[in-house]
């Protein structure tokens, strides 16, 4: 028992910083291998209407899936994505989380207006009822996750397109993410032994994190520019 | 374990941040596989458009991954290029219809057009691709025919007054393929242009391709080359607007032309743009409206990569009583296959893409298939001919040509 509270207590101590170290490095190495190549600004033509209207549509009306294209033909896939997304950005957002960001980067959490739901254990003041966190938003998440994966080993082991597509690395990114989801969710509803559960969700978290910008979670990043950068092509064109 | 011999260095000039961020954000979710039309036709798992993707980073961090900077770049196994050239890379049309079919709407187009451009280069690209070049190279044209003979539908067509290489408001770019294989489209746009009383010219002898085929075929040097080319002809004759009937020359004329070569001033319009305002000032005046039921096949370079997608139900509608929509139209078409010149380059491909375009339009019983490209009356017409179909395919300036009022 004193072993794994030491580890507990590295999890909350040392680990953050080494975390944070790692992550910041990974974006690092992102940024000049993006800036290496140059972002020269092209002589684009005059478009036919206004590109902020191209951007704010293509992340708005744009968003329902196209039904003549992928909709049509695989609807589940398209419905879990968006709904895992965002469950998981809602979760992320609870008061833990945001709290344990607070540890991280020292901004009081109890003065930030991100305040959701956590822990029963927590203090922190709650300003959306917190089962609803708890027992809807995260076993929503937890299920769209589980069946984006369950697709990919599905289709890796009849054939088929995403069995040409997987690299090893889609066998790290989506199940780190949903076993740390899991074990989250079975620290917030208390299931013993807590204190073991806690300290995997923690590591769990922080691998996640070191992990992402090193792989392709980093799309969580530059979606904001690829979308409105679509958006800006299809208002040149006008359509 | 491949020798060094093996291995090279390739050349990354065409590739930009903005593009790497855009194919670094692929998940590999597939999703891009049901709206490409050559998937769709071939369900073979190269085809899919995140295959390319993968395949291209995989060549990128192999070459120039995160620590490149410091331990230096790394030569990739020559059998990679080979393989992504045997295998998926000419599996498409250039359509660009994986882009709204992305989830993430990444522009997987400019991405194959680099990865073509460092597949040519490093001497891998298709074989007959390669016969295209050629052609570009010498003859100015994809199709292996005589410059001389580009002009060659005016003799055999006889339209109504035309000026060749003369000075003129209105130049009229046929394009190589409205040249030399559907050249009734030529015809009726000459018709057109004299009969609406305009200012206009051909560019003549001193028209070469509009550079799309170099796209294709990888060689971007060669496609600015003849940008520039083209660009002083126009200039030279001094014309502020360029009409073209051609959805691949308008794509490169409007929009190509200014990223490769900086912002001309001429006013770029397709045939179904300059019609639509001749229909609005009143001077283009139709005879009777066609009572058949016509729909129309947006052509991939003229809606989802060009921007004009009502002009032609405008003019449509005006010239037939019946028009109806197909399914999979407008901004999301499905491709008619003759894209990236794959008739040459894959005629399996080709065949496949075409025929599932026209029974789409069987579904909707459609009499008539109008579009506004050689390359989709091309493809679409030989579809038809292969099973046996009446319907009739037409280019928009065909249907308007014959219901011009005296």
């Amino acid at each position: 028992m004193p072993d794994l509270m030491l580890l507990f207590d590295f999890t909350r101590t040392l680990l953050p910083p080494i975390t944070l170290i790692v992550f910041i490095i990974g974006v690092m190495l992102r940024l000049v291998k993006w800036a290496s190549f140059g972002f020269a600004k092209k002589d684009r033509p005059l478009g036919k209407s206004n590109r902020l209207i191209g951007a704010i549509k293509n992340w708005s009306i744009d968003m329902i899936p196209p039904w003549d294209l992928a909709g049509r033909v695989e609807p589940v896939a398209y419905v879990t994505g968006i709904v895992m997304h965002i469950s998981c950005i809602l979760i992320l957002l609870g008061a833990l989380h945001a709290a344990s960001v607070q540890n991280i980067i020292g901004i009081p959490y109890t003065q930030s207006r991100l305040r959701l739901p956590a822990i029963p254990a927590s203090n922190i003041p709650v300003s959306i009822p917190r089962n609803l966190l708890t027992y809807i938003i995260t076993p929503v998440f937890l299920s769209s996750l589980g069946i984006m994966i369950l697709r990919r080993v599905y289709y890796s082991l009849r054939g088929g397109p995403l069995k040409s597509l997987t690299r090893k690395g889609d066998w790290v990114a989506a199940p780190l993410l949903w076993s740390a989801g899991f074990t989250g969710f079975l620290v917030v509803v208390a299931v013993e032994p807590y204190v073991p559960l806690l300290t995997l969700h923690l590591i769990l978290t922080q691998v996640f994190i070191m992990y992402l910008p090193y792989s392709k979670l980093i799309h969580s990043a530059t979606v904001f520019l690829v979308r409105t950068w679509f958006g800006f092509r299809k208002s040149i064109y006008g359509v | 374990m491949t020798s060094l011999a093996d291995r090279l260095f390739i050349s990354l000039k065409n590739l930009d941040g903005y593009k790497l961020i855009n194919m670094e954000t692929c998940t590999r979710c597939a999703t891009c596989a049901h709206s490409c039309p050559a998937y769709a036709v071939t369900r073979e798992d190269y085809a899919v458009p995140a295959w390319k993707s993968v395949e291209f980073r995989r060549l990128l961090n192999r070459q120039r991954g995160s620590l490149s900077a410091v331990l230096g770049e790394r030569p990739v196994p020559r059998e990679w290029l080979s393989n992504i050239s045997t295998k998926g890379l000419y599996l498409c049309t250039l359509c660009g219809r994986c882009m709204p079919g992305c989830v993430f709407t990444i522009q997987n187009l400019e991405l194959w057009e680099v990865l073509r451009s460092i597949i040519y280069e490093e001497g891998e690209a298709s074989p007959s691709l390669l016969e295209i070049a050629d052609s570009l190279q010498k003859k100015m044209n994809p199709y292996s025919r005589d410059h001389g003979e580009r002009l060659s539908w005016v003799k055999e067509l006889g339209p109504e007054g035309v000026k060749e290489g003369q000075r003129a408001k209105t130049l009229y770019y046929v394009g190589c393929t409205s040249s030399y294989q559907e050249k009734t489209i030529a015809s009726s746009t000459a018709n057109i242009l004299s009969r609406m009383n305009e200012d206009w010219s051909l560019f003549g002898k001193d028209e070469w391709c509009c550079g799309d085929p170099n796209i294709a075929v990888g060689d971007q040097e060669k496609a600015e080359e003849f940008a520039k080319h083209n660009l002083e002809v126009a200039s030279s004759l001094g014309a502020s607007r360029i009409v073209t009937s051609c959805a691949h020359c308008y794509r490169m004329w409007r929009w190509k032309y200014p990223e490769m070569t900086g912002r001309h001033g001429f006013e770029i319009l397709h045939t179904t743009e300059y019609l639509q305002e001749c229909l609005r000032s009143g001077a283009l005046k139709l005879e009777g409206k066609l009572a058949a039921r016509v729909t129309y096949h947006d052509p991939c370079y003229l809606s989802r990569l060009g921007g004009v997608v009502e002009e032609p139900r405008n003019i449509l509608n005006s010239a037939s009583e019946n028009f109806v929509e197909m399914r999979e139209g407008k901004f999301d078409t499905f491709c008619c296959g003759g894209g990236a010149m794959t008739e040459t380059v894959d005629q399996k491909l080709w065949t496949k893409i075409g025929d599932e375009r026209l029974r789409q339009a069987e579904i909707i019983e459609a009499d008539f298939i109008i579009s506004g490209c050689p390359f989709c009356r091309r493809s679409l017409t030989q579809a038809a001919e292969r099973s046996g179909s009446k319907m009739q395919i037409l280019d928009i300036v065909e249907l308007v040509a014959k219901q011009l009022k005296d």
